[in-house]
């Protein structure tokens, strides 16, 4: 049974209950004394995993043993743990936030230095709504933290993918290798394989990436997903257990050799013909964000509104932090025209190179 | 049909970064284009530029895979490219010595074309295409026989990335530059000054039944 601990200064017990899975793992809840004393007391528990609310700091009083000049928010302990892990990282584990989507926007987003500290983070509201996801990624960043202390900074990147020598041309980088493979604490290790290779589309691709590059609509991918699972596209390497992606060299390549023919040189509908007759399953094409056309050439899946794009129909997002063997994330014309690109949770922006062509496609007549 | 110098300058800029983040440029590939674009932009309103890239910093392409197993890149040069728009009859360039050179991983120069204007009272066409043609210091690794020079539209630093691009990074050009809106923009500034004057002249040397596009277009008797 793994065992963590819910930090909140606000009724712990409920979300110490809600990140719980039954046999698998337990949270203990813990409300708020001062710093270097719970840090010590958390460490203490061994702890797989601990989630800290974010305002540590708004209920001083009760259960929180701390006075008004001792209050601390969660970055701080945060930052501990990590100081702590990078001299002793067999005592590494994830570090998750979980609070209201109000103290993550307005608190939590702003504090950039404290942003790197958390593996994840997680709205209550989420937590609540979608339990078993968010459960499912918890326990990943678990396993995946076992898996990167027991390699002790020497991983084997075929073996963190589950990969095989024919992979090797496409995960053998060199920001892997020093990254990843060679990463002296397992947060480290953990972080960077999470924000760049997880939730990146690059080596591996999630289902939205994969329906673009099919070339059919987000719909009925899931007609496809049993062909898929027999089949070694499927990712099976660390986090395959919390996130569900796909090798992009191999999906390519498998549709390559069902269609007969470079599927990528194709549009939509032909794509989806070609697959559907070959797969014989029933499958719809992708439509144009912007003109609703199956006959385009999607390449991947729009920034912000996550359905298949061509780069025709787009614009660059800025992303300075992309990684070589990563995908550029780009931001469709509809996104672009109806300003839905600018919701805060996407975090985009257009990039300068781009950005002459917003007000063009602002005045555009869209036929979609 | 001109082009000012503050819009050449920024083309170049858009063509670096783009091929940047396709990884089809270095680094170092990028900020040698991409400097020549902000020096170009300082211009402003000027229709004259010149140009010149060194060997020992040339714009330099990321290694690729050839399907004979082994390893290359590419680097573009240029001695001088001087453009000067007033004339209109002409394609505007005063100087062009442009050179691509393909070199595998000992740095060894595999082959080398470059893209001339054809000096004083030299023979050939006077915008063409060379195979090999060391640089000056180099004149003993010349291959023996210079011609043929071929008849080619004069291009410059932007074009021919395009050109290396499409050529030697096929997938990426074909699947995601070729479409892409500012990439299309900055390539068809390039192609303004580098194919109107020329573009009108071979078409104007097809309806000429007395002589032929070549002899036209030949050094000396462009006209």
């Amino acid at each position: 049974m793994l065992n963590g601990v819910m930090v909140d200064d606000d009724n712990p017990e409920l979300y110490a209950k809600i990140l719980s899975v039954r046999g698998v793992l337990t949270f203990e809840p813990m409300a708020v004394r001062p710093l270097t004393d719970l840090a010590e007391e958390i460490r203490g528990k061994s702890p797989r995993v601990v989630a800290l609310d974010y305002g540590l700091d708004d209920n001083i009083g009760g259960d929180n043993q701390v006075t008004a000049n001792q209050t601390f928010k969660a970055g701080a302990l945060a930052q501990h743990f990590r100081d702590h892990s990078s001299s002793s990282p067999d005592s590494d584990f994830p570090i998750i936030l979980v609070s209201s989507v109000d103290k993550i926007k307005h608190l939590f987003a702003p504090d950039k230095t404290a942003h790197d500290l958390f593996d994840r983070v997680y709205s209550k509201e989420d937590c609540k709504n979608d339990r078993e996801g968010i459960t499912r990624e918890v326990v990943s960043l678990v396993r995946a933290y076992e898996v990167f202390r027991d390699c002790h900074g020497k991983c084997s990147l075929e073996s963190l993918f589950n990969g095989s020598q024919d992979d090797a041309d496409f995960i053998n980088y060199q920001e892997l290798h020093l990254d990843v493979a060679q990463a002296q604490a397992p947060h480290l290790a953990a972080q960077y394989f999470l924000r760049k290779v997880i939730d990146r589309a690059g080596i591996l691709l999630p289902l939205p990436e994969v329906a673009a590059r099919l070339g059919i609509d987000r719909e009925s991918v899931s007609n496809l997903l049993h062909a898929l699972a027999g089949s070694e596209i499927g990712y099976r390497g660390v986090f395959s257990d919390g996130w569900d992606r796909w090798w992009a060299h191999r999906l390519d390549a498998w549709a390559d050799h069902i269609t007969g023919t470079k599927i990528r040189m194709l549009s939509a509908s032909e794509r989806c013909s070609a697959l559907a007759n070959a797969l014989e399953i029933e499958l719809s094409p992708a439509r144009s964000t912007w003109d609703g056309s199956s006959d385009f050439h999607p390449s991947f899946a729009c920034a912000s509104c996550g359905e298949p794009s061509d780069i025709r129909h787009s614009l660059a997002a800025f992303d300075p932090h992309a990684p070589r063997f990563s995908q550029r994330k780009r931001i469709c014309w509809a996104c672009i025209q109806t300003d839905r690109y600018l919701d805060p949770s996407h975090n985009l922006i257009v990039d300068a190179v781009d950005a002459d062509l917003v007000s063009t496609i602002q005045k555009h007549d869209r036929k979609a | 049909m001109t082009v000012e110098a503050a819009d050449f300058g920024r083309a170049l800029a858009v063509i670096a970064q783009k091929l940047q983040d396709l990884d089809i440029l270095t680094h170092n590939g990028a900020l040698c284009l991409s400097e020549e674009g902000y020096r170009m932009r300082r211009m402003r309103q000027s229709l004259s530029w010149d140009v010149s890239i060194s060997r020992e910093r040339p714009i330099e392409f990321t290694p690729f895979e050839y399907r004979d197993g082994n390893t290359y890149h590419v680097e573009v040069s240029t001695e001088r490219i001087a453009v000067d728009q007033s004339q209109e009859h002409c394609p505007p360039f005063e100087a062009l010595d442009l050179a691509m050179v393909l070199l595998n991983r000992a740095g060894e120069i595999v082959h080398r074309w470059h893209i001339d204007r054809a000096n004083g009272d030299q023979a050939g066409p006077m915008f063409h295409l060379q195979y090999g043609g060391h640089d000056r210091d180099q004149r003993q690794a010349d291959i023996p026989i210079r011609e043929p020079r071929w008849n080619h539209p004069p291009i410059e630093l932007g074009l021919m990335c395009e050109l290396v691009a499409a050529n030697f990074y096929t997938e990426r050009w074909f699947t995601t530059l070729r479409e892409d809106r500012s990439w299309c923009s900055a390539i068809q500034i390039c192609q303004k000054v580098s194919y109107t004057a020329y573009v009108s002249h071979l078409s104007s040397c097809l309806n000429t039944s007395y002589s032929t596009a070549l002899s036209r277009m030949w050094n000396g008797c462009w006209g």
